[in-house]
């Protein structure tokens, strides 16, 4: 038998309120606990009813129960079922949790009842209830499908977005194998990768990282798709979710982008099969007349008249035009396609090359050139051939854009810009006028008759065409009658 | 066995570069006889001895070939590839130059990867033609030497 004082201190250790009551509903006894969960202090409580700790609207009721459990007592929960309210001193209510346990005594039947305060579990169940509304929020305005299967790969969620794409409503798919949302084929592969993800200690991965996925609708009809995979192991249990999307839109720009590529390249390597066929094949014809010509020319001579010699003459000029003309588109067409890779060049090198290329255009006109003793110091980011070719033009301008009775004096500076080195080539010919200093780069623009000036039209603009592919500008200072200075700006590097 | 004239076998479809390389090799003074083929099958089949070309007296292997890159039917590269895959060693080891008006570096490359030993491009200028034609005889048929049994 334990002792009064024992039986005391149990009471007083219980976590719970705990309130004995006699038959009538009076309180008979109450721990400490009770004071504190209740607001009152003991001797407000002792001998008074029971139902001074329930809410005012809960009381009548109360009696009634209380006067049934007292006809057949039995130990259990209060209240299944329902919510149960204590009532504080201040009047203030809370939710409570109650069982009951009827003891026989010397003075007749008595009911325990443990009381527990369960206003904070009741709010943070709340709290989980609204953390998994908001989580179901976010799952349902997702775009995306969001499915999580268990460890027999049943489908245990199954978002709106899952709904859309798959065709199904959730509560079709919930508890079936995932089988249903893969194409029949791939089903048996699949679920051998689900396993192996399942053995393997990486938490997250993109299953299209690994290889193109497929995922099948209601209609029987497949997706291209693009998912990632995670696992949550909880209790022993794994969670699979997938996170997938429908990736059909995506593949149908990314095949229109690859045939249009194709037809573009198509198209390109068309241009270069005509740029070749013109070199080829026009420019056959032409070197046939040039070469019958010059063959009157060479052996026919004593045969033939000064008018006939005259004739073959300009036959000879037109034909070394037009095969210019070719050569310069052919070299325009060229320059926009072709790969140019920039290079740290001197430009030593450079003047040199180009005017090896004006050599005889310099013996025939007595052309003065001079080069500005810093120029073969400066380095410029370009492609050698191509610059090469840009200041071979500039310098064949120079020379050719002089009045007959004027000796050409070329001469190529060069200065230090924000944007790298700036060449330029300044010559003593007729100049230009500001309002042609830009129509001049293009092609086929010409400000003199091929009579007075011959060419094709096409040589700055090849200058402009290469000097932008090479990363730089050019452009145009002049005085008309004076000279022009022409000069291109490359990167130094 | 006297001397012959060196046979150069120049496989080219247009008449007018026939014309001018006959001209240009006389004016350089190389003595050397030139025998033009129209296309890639034609050559073959001179050099296999077939249909006309089936007397050997009459139409003996060439010392040299000078081939165009563009040509009917099989084309200057393919003509390369044949010759380069036959198990005649006398076919498989005759000189082959192109003489061409292409500079694609594609053309260039391919035909270097099929076995020609050079690779020309035809000068527009007549006289550089004949330049052309002078530096050719003096390094191929007079300081080149050539493989056992054609006929140079």
């Amino acid at each position: 038998m334990i002792s009064e004082e024992t039986f005391r201190g149990l009471l007083e250790s219980a976590p719970d309120a705990i309130v004995i009551v006699d038959q009538q509903g009076r309180i008979l006894l109450v721990n400490s606990q009770t004071e504190t969960v209740f607001g009152y202090n003991r001797e407000d409580l002792l001998g008074h009813p029971l139902e001074m700790l329930i809410p005012l609207r809960f009381r009548h009721g109360h009696v009634n129960q209380r006067a049934s459990y007292f006809a057949s007592p039995t130990v259990r929960p209060m209240g299944s079922g329902r919510e149960l309210y204590g009532r504080k001193k201040d009047g203030t209510e809370f939710p409570v949790e109650i069982s009951l346990s009827p003891m026989n005594t010397s003075s007749g039947l008595v009911v325990t009842s443990v009381i527990r305060n369960v206003t904070e579990r009741k709010r943070a169940e709340e709290a989980l209830r609204a953390s998994e509304a908001k989580f179901a929020g976010i799952l349902d305005i997702a775009q995306d499908a969001v499915i999580s299967v268990d460890d027999d790969q049943r489908i245990i969620l199954f978002n709106q977005g899952a709904e859309r794409i798959f065709g199904y409503k959730s509560t079709e798919v919930l508890g079936q194998n995932l089988a249903i949302l893969l194409p029949k084929r791939l089903a048996g592969d699949h679920s051998d990768h689900v396993r192996a993800f399942g053995s393997s200690p990486e938490q997250a991965r993109l299953m299209a990282e690994r290889r193109e996925i497929f995922g099948r609708r209601k209609d029987g009809s497949e997706f291209p798709a693009e998912a990632s995979i995670s696992k949550l192991t909880q209790a022993n249990k794994t969670t699979f979710t997938a996170i997938l999307r429908d990736i059909t839109d995506r593949k149908q720009s990314e095949q229109a982008i690859k045939e249009r590529t194709a037809k573009l390249q198509d198209a390109l390597e068309q241009l270069e099969a005509f740029s070749y066929s013109i070199s080829h094949d026009l420019r056959a014809p032409l070197r046939a007349v040039q070469g019958y010509s010059q063959i009157l020319k060479e052996d026919y001579v004593q045969r033939l008249d000064e008018t006939a010699q005259q004739y073959l003459s300009r036959l000879a000029a037109a034909v070394e035009q037009m095969d210019k003309l070719i050569q310069d588109l052919l070299e325009y067409s060229r320059l926009g396609r072709a790969d140019v890779v920039l290079q740290r060049l001197s430009m030593q090198n450079v003047v040199q090359e180009a005017l090896k290329q004006v050599d005889a255009q310099i013996r025939e006109r007595g052309a003065e050139v001079s080069v500005e003793p810093e120029v073969p110091t400066v380095k410029v980011l370009g492609h050698f051939s191509t610059l090469v070719q840009v200041i071979g033009n500039l310098f064949s301008n120079a020379i050719k854009f002089v009045p007959q009775n004027r000796t050409p004096i070329v001469h190529i500076s060069s200065e230090q810009v924000p944007a790298g080195a700036r060449i330029k080539v300044r010559d003593n010919g007729i100049g230009v006028e500001p309002e042609h200093y830009e129509r001049i780069f293009r092609v086929f623009e010409r400000l003199h008759s091929s009579e007075a000036y011959p060419g094709t039209g096409i040589g700055l603009a090849i200058v402009a065409k290469a000097v932008e592919r090479m990363g730089g500008r050019v452009g145009v200072e002049s005085k008309v009658g004076h000279g022009s200075e022409f000069w291109i700006e490359l990167a130094t590097g | 066995m006297t001397k012959k004239e060196a046979l150069i076998l120049l496989v080219e479809d247009n008449i007018d570069d026939v014309a001018f390389v006959r001209r240009a090799f006389q004016k350089a003074n190389v003595t050397a006889q030139i025998l033009p083929l129209g296309d890639g099958d034609e050559a073959i089949r001179y050099l296999i001895g077939g249909g006309p070309y089936s007397d050997r007296e009459q139409y003996p292997l060439p010392a040299l070939m000078l081939i165009d890159v563009k040509l009917p039917r099989k084309s200057g590269h393919d003509l390369l590839a044949w010759l380069q895959k036959q198990d005649n060693p006398m076919l498989r080891r005759i000189p082959v130059i192109i003489l061409t008006s292409s500079r694609r570096q594609a053309d260039i490359d391919l035909a270097y990867d099929l076995g020609a030993n050079s690779y020309l491009v035809k000068p527009v200028a007549l006289d550089e033609l004949v330049d052309l034609c002078l530096s050719f005889g003096r390094y191929w048929l007079k300081w080149n030497e050539f493989p056992s049994s054609t006929n140079h």
